[in-house]
């Protein structure tokens, strides 16, 4: 750094007595114009040689810059009229021409232009006249169509070789969504798919659309630009089911590292209403008719009325500790059944399924489930129905079971009823009766009722009544009481044995 | 089913009616009863040591009940024994007249206190026909219900 300094100090010369001299004084003023000579010169005469420091200060008032040399004013940056122009050629060759012109491309030069037109496929770009470099997407991929819409500001970075696009790819964004999605192109349960550009990998999270080509008829697969078949599942990890996908459904996948899980709605999802539980080891396997005890979910069994309390059927286990119920409707992915058969809820084994309807006292007739196919099938959760016993005669000799049901057979073992009973005319004619072999006319006034069933002794109570208009009543005879038989009198005021118009007998106790 | 037999001890005729089929059915141990098991039944209410016993046909009519305990047995048919006929009817003739003596008898005690010999007279000779038709009719061969019956008129009198 230089700085200027005169060379005399004409007082202190006066003082030292030293006189005006000619050579001081051209020493001095040639010492001025090597001073004047080091600044720079307003009018431009005079250019730094060497950086100039602006010690925090700078430059106002600056114009334009035109050349690739000269300084761009922040108004020219706002503008960025160095990088960006309007296209002047058209479709697939784009041209722009800069101001101030590049001499050549350089790697991570950014430029951006408006098109004119679309473009219809690759396309390239010319800046200034320099030779057209292709434009490309995601790194190396040649443009497609409409990838580039009229009007869209088009911006580019040149990465050496080709100036590779940054800008949103209109087409494939927006509307072709070939990205992401692909027509199936393979057979029944083996999916294909060609996504452009195409995927390197196979990525957790990573979605893709299929449109499905043929309906599946059981697990099926997708295979995406040939990077490997993955298994589809549904619910997490069910494999799917006939008919869960049907051809031309547009279908969506998301892979989770091991498969792609189907996330759309699928053929059979909408015939039935599930719950996805989370209860801490849970233990249960597809399949299992599940209660709710007030706390937790247990396995239902039709061997009384708590326990066949069954609300749904475990569809899927998702894990230890969570799983998937089917309150009613479609379910797959089950084993054993058949076609055709109703199943109730199992009397013996809890989360069972049986095809034979409990009988057994204190069960549950519960029908759940309709078989459509060896693994599947509907759940139907009907109201479950007692299984009541017959009370035999002991029950209806004790008369104090609550939990069985009176037969006709039976009914008449209750102490309360009537063991038999006989209405008879004048000569012992049955006309009618329960529980009497026959009658007996031994005379005048005198018959004998046998009874069909014995008492168990003779302490067994019996009434008589006789029809009549006379003075007549009935008796039964104490000396030929018996245990199957019962003798009645009817006996005028004379007294003597006389005929009724009928008789009647009833009988109660034990037999 | 209807079976008519003889009672040993007094000879007497007895009459087993059984209940129906269809009533017997009504029982739980009948469920499924057959007609063979239907009449050894009734045949089981028939005592071991009954004389004569034969199941009588239905139409036969035993609704005449006014000499029942004279019943006696024909074959399956049912006739009256006229002897037991005629001994009912003189215990119904005895019974009958015992009041109507007894009656009598206060009358003519009356009238020996009286001292009315004609009124005597007169109820000693009612006394006597009524014990005459008494001991007519035990000297009765009986030929029908209706001979014994017309043989003694104080009992269609009373």
């Amino acid at each position: 750094m230089s700085w200027f300094s005169r060379l005399r100090n004409w007082q202190t010369d006066q003082a030292n007595g030293i006189g005006i001299r000619a050579d001081y004084h051209d020493s001095e003023d040639d010492n001025f114009a090597s001073g004047i000579n080091l600044a720079i010169n307003v009018a431009g005469g005079n250019v730094p040689t060497a950086n100039l420091p602006m010690g925090g200060f700078k430059h106002t008032g600056a114009a334009d810059g035109s050349a690739r040399t000269d300084y761009a004013t922040l108004g020219q940056v706002q503008v960025a009229a160095s990088s960006y122009a309007v296209d002047s050629v058209g479709a697939d060759a784009y041209a722009i021409t800069l101001a101030p012109a590049i001499a050549a491309y350089t790697t991570g030069q950014v430029f951006r232009f408006y098109p004119a037109t679309a473009n219809t496929g690759a396309a390239t770009l010319a800046v200034n006249g320099l030779a057209a470099k292709s434009i490309k997407k995601h790194k190396d991929v040649d443009l497609s169509d409409n990838d580039i819409k009229i009007g869209q500001i088009v911006e580019v970075v040149y990465d050496g070789t080709n100036m590779q696009m940054l800008s949103p790819l209109y087409g494939v964004v927006t509307q072709n969504g070939a990205a992401t999605f692909g027509a199936d192109a393979g057979a029944s349960d083996s999916y294909a798919v060609t996504l452009s550009p195409a995927p390197a990998v196979y990525v957790t999270g990573m979605s893709i659309y299929v449109k499905i080509n043929t309906a599946n008829t059981g697990a099926a697969t997708i295979n995406c630009n040939s990077l490997g078949a993955k298994t589809i599942k549904k619910r997490y990890n069910s494999d799917l089911a006939t008919g869960d996908l049907i051809a031309n459904q547009i279908i969506n996948l998301v892979y989770d590292g091991t498969n792609f899980q189907l996330t759309s709605v699928y053929g059979s999802v909408g015939d039935n209403i599930n719950s996805t539980i989370t209860q801490a080891a849970h233990g249960f396997v597809a399949g299992d008719i599940l209660r709710f005890n007030g706390t937790i979910y247990v396995k239902a069994q039709a061997d009384s009325a708590a326990n066949a309390q069954a609300i749904g059927i475990v569809s899927a286990v998702v894990d230890v500790d969570n799983f998937t119920i089917t309150l009613s409707g479609k379910v797959t992915g089950l084993v054993g059944l058949t076609a055709g058969v109703v199943y109730f809820l199992s009397p013996l084994t809890a989360g069972l399924l049986t095809s034979t309807e409990p009988t057994g006292a204190s069960q549950i007739s519960k029908l759940l489930f309709i078989a459509d196919s060896t693994t599947s099938g509907y759940f139907i959760n009907s109201r479950g129905r007692p299984i009541l016993s017959a009370a035999s005669q002991s029950d209806q000799e004790t008369g104090t079971s609550t939990i069985v049901y009176v037969s006709p057979a039976v009914q008449q073992s209750h102490p309360s009823s009537p063991k038999g009973w006989v209405f008879a005319n004048a000569s012992g004619g049955i006309q009618s009766s329960y529980n009497v072999t026959s009658v007996t006319d031994v005379g005048t006034g005198e018959i004998n009722v046998n009874w069909d069933v014995d008492f168990s002794s003779t302490n067994y109570a019996v009434g008589v009544t006789v029809k009549t208009d006379n003075a007549y009543f009935g008796r039964v005879a104490d000396a030929a009481f018996a245990a199957g038989l019962t003798k009645g009198y009817c006996t005028s005021l004379a007294p003597a044995l006389a005929d009724p118009s009928s008789w009647s007998f009833f009988a109660f106790g034990d037999q | 089913m209807r079976i008519a037999y003889t009672r040993p001890e007094d000879g007497r005729v007895l009459v087993v009616d059984g209940a129906s089929i269809p009533a017997l059915k009504k029982n739980p141990k009948n469920e499924f009863l057959t007609d063979d098991e239907y009449k050894n039944l009734i045949w089981a209410d028939v005592p071991d040591d009954a004389i004569s016993p034969v199941e009588i046909p239905e139409s036969l009519d035993l609704t005449y009940r006014e000499f029942r305990n004279a019943w006696k047995q024909d074959g399956n048919n049912i006739t009256h024994d006229l002897e037991k006929v005629k001994d009912i009817q003189i215990e119904r003739t005895e019974s009958a007249l015992k009041p109507i003596m007894q009656a009598l008898s206060e009358n003519l005690l009356e009238a020996i206190i009286s001292g009315n010999n004609g009124e005597q007279a007169s109820i000693m000779a009612k006394k006597d026909r009524l014990r005459n038709d008494v001991n007519a009719l035990k000297a009765l061969v009986p030929q029908s219900i209706e001979q014994i019956k017309a043989a003694t008129p104080i009992l269609g009198g009373i």
